[in-house]
């Protein structure tokens, strides 16, 4: 699906286990989310009881007709064949993260690159969770790490709990989507 | 030729200077490879640059826990200094910060941007912008110079529209949370930060003085700050964390346009379609807060195609179901 061809566009939200895929898109989905969870079986990882092997899918439908869906991706790097999956034809990715997670700037960068190749030109936001607890690692951190790649992305410290906070992150992209259209920019 | 012409030619002429940098307190690791990045790099960098010693340095690279009786000195100098910090450390105020391990990409941006600001500092030939020392600008100048010095300075105090306190101290800015919380509303005006008599209440809550400089500017004068030029394409190298510092729609429409390409306050206005003002305080916000970078002026984006476009639609609509339309 090309974003936008037939009035339907897609909106993918990615990162590892128990950054809040789930949460966020419950948070906005007009309808009860279609979820894949299964018992966690992999407690080292993050300690959940249940976590997503398939997808999770919630829908908005907007005023004018046009249908956004939302994706989740699973977070184990194991299923990334479903990252491709759920990645073609996106237009833009919201990857979530949790600031206190050992090895987090690692993780930014492999959902960056795994996603940066599907959505065009790098309409990707980066949710940042957990910041107030200690330990966590500052938005600032992220914002330096995707500077000295070559990257410009938005990286905002968010409670994906809160609606108000998801919604902040879909308009990021949204507004990132609309500047790339601006005539004159390069594709 | 009008001011801006003039200052554009003298940046050009200085960006053509070969600049002088040394380093010190690096891991001998650290510093072989930033000179071996430095040969890479030269050629490719709009200003050559070279190793020398610390005396004819134009530039100086410090690890964060260098001699702060050589960092002090330095400072007092005005030139610029690179700060070197590990991975996991907080961002210190100073407006350039490299993260070990140093990479080519984030090193080749930093050259540029202290190239660009030893460009355009003022000169003896070409005055600037007249600055008024008691103008509206005293607030912002004098939190401006305060995050030149690398944190040594404190603890320090300026009042609030409501009559609160908002200090630094050692690069750490503190404020009762109510007033964190105005800050962030864009709710109050801060004046100028001078030495005073209350210290910091242990009541108080510590937090970025970037993030200060990010409310305090977004809140200054309407018109451009007086180290920004009307001429000057400016472009973000890194997006201001709205989730902390709050972020209202025409703000992130600005932010993705300026992080898309290098705009002219003035185009940035006109794509858009936001007042001037407007534009000049996100762009003296963004500067303090040391998120912008000078880009060549080049053929600028048109905004017509932007408000027709089916991705408009789609934000519009998209703002009207969630509830955030601006």
């Amino acid at each position: 699906m090309n974003p936008g061809v037939q009035g339907e566009f897609k909106i993918v939200f990615t990162g590892p286990m128990g950054a809040g895929k789930t949460t966020a898109i419950a948070a906005l989905s007009e309808v009860e989310p279609v979820r894949t969870e299964v018992e966690n079986t992999d407690r080292m990882s993050h300690d959940k009881e249940f976590t997503t092997v398939g997808l999770d899918m919630g829908r908005i439908t907007l005023p004018g007709g046009q249908v956004v869906r939302l994706y989740g991706t699973p977070g184990q790097a194991r299923f990334r064949f479903m990252w491709d999956i759920l990645g073609r034809g996106a237009a833009g990715a919201i990857i979530l993260l949790d600031a206190t997670q050992a090895g987090v700037l690692v993780q930014l960068d492999l959902f960056v690159d795994a996603f940066a190749a599907h959505v065009p030109r790098g309409a990707i936001v980066i949710g940042l969770g957990r910041t107030h607890q200690p330990g966590a690692l500052a938005s600032d951190a992220f914002a330096e790490r995707l500077e000295a790649r070559g990257f410009t992305l938005p990286v905002l410290s968010v409670d994906v709990r809160k609606r108000r906070d998801v919604m902040l992150l879909v308009e990021t992209l949204a507004c990132i989507l609309e500047a790339q259209t601006t005539e004159g920019l390069p594709s | 030729m009008d001011m801006n012409d003039v200052n554009a030619h003298e940046r050009e002429a200085i960006q053509m200077q070969t600049l002088g940098i040394h380093d010190i307190g690096l891991p001998v690791d650290a510093s072989r490879a930033l000179h071996s990045m430095l040969q890479v790099l030269n050629g490719r960098l709009r200003t050559p640059w070279q190793t020398c010693h610390l005396d004819r340095a134009d530039v100086l690279i410090a690890h964060a826990a260098s001699d702060p009786a050589v960092l002090a000195s330095w400072s007092r100098g005005g030139k610029p200094l690179v700060l070197v910090i590990d991975e996991r450390a907080p961002r210190p105020t100073s407006p350039f910060v490299l993260r070990q391990p140093i990479r080519v990409m984030q090193l080749m941006t930093m050259l540029e941007s202290v190239a660009e600001q030893l460009a355009s500092r003022p000169s003896a030939v070409q005055p600037r912008r007249a600055r008024n020392p008691d103008s509206t600008w005293m607030p912002l100048e004098s939190l401006r110079q305060l995050m030149a010095r690398h944190g040594d300075a404190g603890p320090l105090v300026a009042t609030t529209s409501d009559g609160c306190g908002v200090w630094i101290d050692r690069g750490t800015a503190y404020a009762a949370v109510s007033t964190l919380q105005r800050l962030r509303l864009g709710e109050l005006r801060v004046g100028a930060f001078a030495t005073g008599p209350q210290p910091v209440p242990a009541s108080a809550v510590a937090f970025s003085t970037f993030d200060l400089a990010w409310f305090v500017a977004l809140k200054g004068p309407t018109e451009l700050a007086p180290w920004l030029e009307r001429g000057t394409a400016y472009r973000l190298r890194r997006w201001p964390d709205f989730g902390r510092l709050g972020g209202t729609s025409a703000l992130i429409e600005l932010a993705a346009l300026a992080s898309a390409h290098a705009w002219t306050p003035a185009r940035l206005a006109e794509a858009s379609c936001q007042p001037i003002e407007d534009v000049h305080r996100f762009l003296n916000a963004a500067s303090m807060a040391g998120l912008v970078v000078n880009a060549p002026v080049t053929a600028q984006p048109r905004a017509a195609a932007a408000a027709t476009s089916m991705w408009s639609r789609f934000v519009g609509d998209l703002r009207r179901h969630l509830g955030r339309v601006a």
